[in-house]
């Protein structure tokens, strides 16, 4: 009790200090201390009114009982004087607070803060410092976003200071242009000196090879796992001219690092997706289980000017004649499985490959190159061609890959899917 | 944005000015010569100025700035109705080549509507106008709205600007729009190709000038690859309709897009070049 006179004289010169600090020129930082300072204070304003009001009760609570000198009386007068006193600082408090716009600085489109801060979060969590807009995000974000935008950070900090862990995780290999090849042969002598021989090859550059000196005219581009749908997103902004610009810097690079020996066997091994590219006709992407191996996994066609992230191996063009192709490349892709593993891939290549005269070959049955599907009622090409006999011997590769490239895909037929039929 | 000639004069390209345009005035370079032919697109961007007319000119198809890259587009083939000597397109034929397209499982889409227009000379001095081309055409397709072409047929100059030129034009009035016409009707989805049947009306008549027809062969983009199969089509078109015994055929006619400076690659110029072309044909088939 003998601490209430002053309290009073206390508070009462705390308002003029405080109106006296308070500038519009403040920076944020100061203004939010400043801020956090006042609603302490109004909260121990408040439990001191409340306890006030405590006090006022049990002195009425004495005066109702008999026997008492007009000491309660005292105490109430006393109480009321400091009560009047608290409850008036506290409304200059909250005055201050109100112009500094805390109380409403979701309401007022001009705070002097320049910002829409909310100080309490939508999952409860109240923040103090927003005064950068980069961290008003934060702080305005949930603790979801928060971990996200931290990731965020982490990672580009990683990307930034940690470059090789990059390359070897998440770095694009577009392994197997010409050019690059024959430095990836110098790397890795021992593996590709079967080239010149017509034996099976075992490992995927091998694979690539034979193939890419069969069809010049395609181009094979190979990705680790993620990395191929980074690409196909880009696919849809991107234009041919870039892709052919950035895919030429990015064999330059490859070429390097290959000249040095460091990352070649390294790449190879977490090859999981294969893109043959013939421009202006089609874009296949094939997909490697287990990634490194050459066993194929899944197969699909677009057209070269598609992107977007629907383009991957079990994905469907938007475009009816790719569609159907693709549903057809999925049926010779088990049938070549199904009769020996290891030539798979190989088979698989080699007969996507007969796809360059998709456009121009007509059908060997009617000799017309558009009818409509009897069954989709579409006009279409042909888009059949068989793939039973069409994996190899050794004779007939050595014979294609000295000829021109037009004669080699020519010599498969083609058909309709109406002018087709088991037998032929 | 200022530019300054060999000679020493300057130029001086209006605020808002297309970009576009100015690449393809001075093409990659910035010489100025002594001009034979002083190209009326010229004239009429640089206003009136005497002194400009003689410091500026136009490069040879050569110098065409490459198509921006942002466009991959599917190729579109432009046929016209040619009738048969003695008859006139009515509207009869034109329900009739709807249906033809419906009866080959043509889904219908919506409408279409693309404008031409035809600009000519204004000049001060007429006897001057023998030295001025009086075929500039001003062409808006409906799938570039933000896009005005203008096609210089006898100098094979095609120009891709911003809508915004008209206006420019207006402003400068140095050509001035004769006549408009529009090509208007409706779309359908056969598959993987599109098709749109318009009819040629000029601007505040009803009177039917001609049919004409878009091709468009969606997954691919090279004139080159496509030709086959769009031939192809214009049989199959031509057989369907010819079942109907009307007075007259479509005809498709190429033109050499190499003398325009356009790539294999296909563009909106493209489009705006066969317009053009399609356009003196209609002409002439009226005259005769």
């Amino acid at each position: 009790m003998q601490q209430q006179p002053q309290a009073p004289v206390a508070s009462a010169t705390q308002p003029d200090q405080l109106e006296s600090c308070e500038t519009t020129a403040e920076a944020p930082p100061k203004q939010v201390a400043l801020a956090m300072e006042r609603l302490g204070q109004a909260a121990r304003l408040i439990a001191d009114v409340r306890l006030g009001a405590d006090r006022l009760l049990e002195a009425l609570f004495i005066a109702a009982q008999p026997h008492q000198s007009n000491k309660p009386l005292h105490l109430i007068v006393n109480e009321e004087a400091t009560m009047r006193q608290h409850l008036q600082d506290l409304r200059a408090v909250g005055r201050q607070l109100e112009e500094s716009g805390v109380l409403n600085s979701l309401r007022s489109r001009n705070n002097s803060w320049g910002l829409h801060m909310p100080l309490v979060c939508p999952d409860g969590a109240v923040v103090a410092y927003a005064w950068k807009r980069q961290l008003a995000g934060q702080a305005g974000a949930s603790a979801v976003d928060r971990t996200r935008l931290a990731l965020k950070a982490f990672t580009d900090q990683r990307r930034r200071f940690f470059p090789h862990l990059e390359d070897e995780s998440s770095g694009q290999t577009s392994g197997v242009e010409s050019g690059v090849s024959k430095k990836h042969c110098s790397s890795q002598a021992s593996t590709l000196t079967h080239k010149e021989e017509p034996s099976e090859e075992k490992t995927l550059p091998e694979v690539l090879l034979r193939v890419e000196k069969e069809a010049p005219n395609m181009r094979i581009f190979t990705y680790q796992h993620l990395d191929w749908l980074k690409r196909a997103s880009a696919l849809s902004s991107s234009t041919n001219e870039n892709f052919i610009e950035s895919s030429k810097e990015n064999n330059f690079q490859t070429s390097n690092r290959l000249r040095t020996g460091s990352l070649g066997p390294v790449s190879a091994d977490q090859i999981a997706a294969v893109e043959l590219l013939v421009p202006s006709v089609f874009r296949a992407i094939i997909s490697l289980h287990p990634a490194g191996s050459i066993e194929p996994d899944a197969v699909a066609f677009f057209s070269p000017d598609e992107g977007g992230s629907y383009i991957h191996s079990r994905g469907f063009s938007v475009y009816h004649v790719f569609r159907h192709l693709t549903e057809h490349a999925v049926k010779a892709l088990q049938f070549f499985l199904g009769i020996n593993t290891d030539t798979a891939l190989y088979n698989l290549l080699h007969w996507i490959c007969s796809y360059e005269t998709l456009f121009t070959k007509s059908c060997c049955k009617c000799g017309r190159l558009l009818t409509i599907d009897k069954q989709s009622t579409l006009l279409l090409p042909p888009i059949i061609r068989p793939y039973r006999h069409s994996f190899t011997t050794k004779a007939t590769v050595t014979q294609s890959s000295f000829s021109m490239k037009d004669q080699s895909s020519h010599l498969v037929p083609a058909y309709h899917v109406g002018c087709y039929s088991e037998e032929l | 944005m200022e530019e300054k000639g060999e000679n020493g004069g300057r130029v001086r390209i209006e605020k808002g000015f297309n970009q576009l345009l100015c690449r393809f005035v001075f093409g990659s370079t910035t010489h100025y010569q002594k001009p034979v032919n002083v190209s009326p697109l010229t004239l009429a961007c640089f206003c009136s100025d005497d002194v400009l007319q003689d410091r500026v000119s136009i490069l040879p198809p050569t110098g065409q700035p490459p198509p921006s890259p942002a466009e991959t587009m599917p190729l579109k083939w432009l046929l016209h109705w040619q009738p048969n000597a003695g008859t006139t397109v009515n509207s009869q034929i034109l329900s009739e080549v709807s249906q033809c397209v419906e009866s080959i499982n043509g889904a219908k889409e919506g409408r279409w509507k693309s404008t031409l227009t035809f600009y000519r000379p204004v000049l001060r001095d007429q006897t001057l106008q023998a030295e001025y081309p009086r075929d500039c055409l001003g062409i808006s397709l409906q799938e570039q709205p933000n896009k005005y072409y203008f096609i210089l047929r006898s100098q094979r100059i095609v120009l891709e600007a911003d809508s915004t030129i008209q206006m420019i034009m207006e402003k400068l009035q140095s050509y001035k729009s004769r006549v408009s016409l529009y090509f208007e009707g409706f779309q359908y989805q056969l598959g993987d190709f599109q098709l749109r049947v318009g009819k040629v009306v000029p601007t505040h008549s009803e009177n039917l000038r001609g049919i004409v027809m878009e091709v468009e062969y969606l997954p691919i983009s090279s004139l080159d690859k496509s030709r086959q199969i769009m031939e192809d089509f214009v049989d199959i078109w031509q057989e369907t309709v010819s079942k109907r015994s009307l007075p007259g055929h479509f005809m498709h006619i190429e033109p050499n897009f190499a003398e325009y400076g356009l790539s294999d690659h296909y563009t909106s110029q493209h489009t705006a070049v066969q317009y053009a072309i399609v356009m003196a044909q209609l002409i002439a088939s009226v005259r005769n």
